[in-house]
């Protein structure tokens, strides 16, 4: 049996090791678009901000791959996949084909139409070579604009802001910071915290043009509104969208992201996908849509890869949620975050700290943690569960005491998909 | 492929809440233990007792079969050794995905050490130190093999807690 691998991140060598675990004979290859094997993507923030040096970038140790059995092409872009011919096309236009096919392509940048945006001093954010660009234009830096409001963009801007000298002001088009994740009440007291540390913060605003120098090198960036920020740098940071593009013409179902049944496979029988690609079960929404996270990607993999192998694995579905400790705070949302009309949301204040639940009926469907952050594990576990909950229960989730829930017996704890490896 | 069902570690720590009194000696013996790991701060214990309805319920690490916060892992830290799921401390970054997915709260932020940290079995020592330390009986190392029984066996009875202090799975 031959295993082709698209994507060397989590999705995909969560499938490598999962496949090895059950096959011990057959031909694993992992492509990967990168110049580096395996690393901590999320990494690439420290990294830039100078707490991480590359030698601890890897995800798994050197030895990895060999004892795996994996073959690993780093640098090899797939260009198309022809599923008819069970076959990829990689960027050289060499074809390799397969038996089973896992898409774990992940997400790519959008950078939207923007007059200037290929002017030299414009980055995006999401890869190690992405850090490594930004870290050899910063001596040229005073002041950076990050075009983007959430996750990657606040990434980038801490990650920044602790380079001497840079002055970092963060776009957002959105009222607030962290608008898709955090409700009004979370983003003012994050906002508050990142003006305080010195990052400015201009929300209700966007970036309508970049204007280079003569030199064709990035010099200042026009806002709807009509202001002029001067600049050196730009990092887009407004979104990434399933990297689907390869398998333009396959056959392969695709919505946002890859369509996926509850084994990963997707409309072709030899053919599965994981990770950020992916439109899979969500299990508060009650639908399949792309949750782009890191232990989603992950779960993604260890099931495709089972079923990849003959070990027909159900994905019981994941939820959205997201840690960042970022700008000297921790932030932690689990699940939705949003007020909606048939949810109940509860919230509590202790000074910086900040909690929020919400409930559908007797289901706790959400939470967001301000400050102190500790046991959140407790409530996704309970969040997951989508278990019917007492009065008593309920009353002790508010009011913190996520402990004596899981002394009691009340935590849900949802398994992973399978028994945790041994890194050999 | 596959380490055999005792592990390279033969043994892991079984908590029996009905035994514990609540003197404290296992989290001394902890802190102890851990000190060295700890250059910021003091050293914090990894195994805490709650008090819940006049009962104590000392709290550590599980090593789930089945360990979300492995899955969760963005620098491949966290990993599993032998039966133990273990952290190479030297990697962590403290992005708390680890305790975002921790369904027993058993991992810990060192905000000043930019560490998550949690029980990793001591396995440097013949007994843990809070086994040693714990005059009750509440701690106890039994074989892998052993504690599944035993978790069964705790299971069975009519302990609130059963269910929580089996090594992992779904049961």
């Amino acid at each position: 049996m031959r295993y082709l691998v698209i994507g060397n991140s989590y999705g995909g060598l969560a499938a490598a090791e999962a496949i090895r675990k059950r096959d011990e004979e057959g031909e694993i290859t992992v492509l990967s678009n990168e110049n580096h094997e395996a690393y901590g993507r999320p990494l690439i923030s420290y990294y830039l901000g100078g707490e991480v040096s590359s030698a601890r970038m890897y995800y798994r140790p050197p030895s990895f791959y060999r004892r795996y059995r994996i073959d690993v092409r780093i640098n090899s872009a797939v260009r198309k996949v022809l599923a008819q011919e069970h076959a990829v096309v990689l960027a050289d236009d060499s074809q390799l084909s397969y038996d089973r096919l896992l898409v774990a392509t992940g997400g790519q940048p959008f950078v939207p139409p923007m007059k200037g945006a290929n002017a030299r001093g414009v980055f995006t954010f999401t890869t190690w070579k992405d850090a490594d660009d930004i870290k050899a234009w910063l001596p040229k830096v005073k002041d950076v604009i990050v075009i983007g409001g959430g996750l990657i963009g606040l990434s980038a801007a801490d990650a920044l802001r602790h380079q001497g000298g840079v002055r970092v002001t963060i776009v957002e088009m959105l009222p607030r910071v962290l608008g898709l994740a955090l409700d009004e009440d979370g983003s003012s007291i994050l906002q508050d915290r990142i003006e305080e540390l010195g990052t400015r913060v201009v929300t209700e605003d966007s970036v309508v043009e970049i204007v280079a120098d003569q030199q064709g090198a990035v010099n200042r960036v026009v806002l709807k509104s009509g202001a002029e920020l001067l600049c050196q740098m730009v990092v887009i940071a407004i979104g990434v969208r399933p990297a689907v593009e390869i398998l333009k013409d396959s056959g392969i179902r695709i919505n946002r992201g890859v369509a996926v049944d509850e084994h990963m496979q997707t409309n072709l029988p030899d053919v599965y996908a994981a990770g950020d690609v992916v439109e899979a079960r969500d299990i508060i929404n009650e639908d399949n849509r792309i949750i782009a996270i890191l232990p989603v990607a992950y779960e993604h993999g260890v099931i495709a890869g089972a079923n990849m192998s003959g070990d027909p694995l159900r994905y019981p579905g994941g939820i959205a949620m997201n840690s960042m400790p970022k700008f000297e705070m921790s932030v932690m949302t689990m699940g939705l975050t949003l007020d909606q009309p048939d949810l109940e949301a509860v919230r509590r204040f202790h000074g910086t700290n900040y909690r929020k639940f919400l409930f559908r009926g007797d289901r706790l469907v959400g939470v967001i943690l301000i400050g102190d952050t500790s046991a959140g594990g407790i409530l996704t576990s309970i969040i997951k569960k989508q278990e019917l909950l007492d009065r008593v229960t309920k009353e002790r989730i508010i009011a913190g005491e996520y402990f004596s829930l899981a002394a009691e017996k009340k935590v849900a704890w949802s398994p992973a998909p399978e028994r945790t490896q041994e890194l050999r | 492929m596959e380490m055999g069902p005792m592990g390279s570690q033969g043994r892991d720590i079984v908590v029996d809440p009905s035994r514990c009194d609540g003197c404290g000696d296992c989290i001394e013996s902890c802190r102890e233990a851990v000190s060295s790991q700890h250059k910021k701060t003091d050293a914090l214990s990894r195994i805490w007792i709650h008090d819940i309805n006049d009962k104590r319920y000392p709290m550590v690490c599980h090593n789930c079969e089945q360990a979300p916060c492995v899955s969760a892992c963005m620098t491949g830290c966290r990993h599993r050794m032998g039966e133990f799921v273990t952290t190479d401390y030297e990697r962590c970054v403290g992005c708390s995905m680890c305790i975002m997915c921790c369904p027993f709260g058993a991992i810990q932020l060192v905000q000043e050490e930019r560490l998550a940290m949690k029980c990793d079995g001591c396995l440097s020592y013949e007994t843990a130190p809070c086994v040693k330390a714990c005059k009750t009986g509440a701690l106890r190392h039994v074989g892998f093999v052993e504690a599944s029984f035993e978790n069964r066996k705790l299971r069975a009875s009519s302990l609130a807690l059963a269910r929580l202090y089996k090594a992992g799975g779904d049961g």
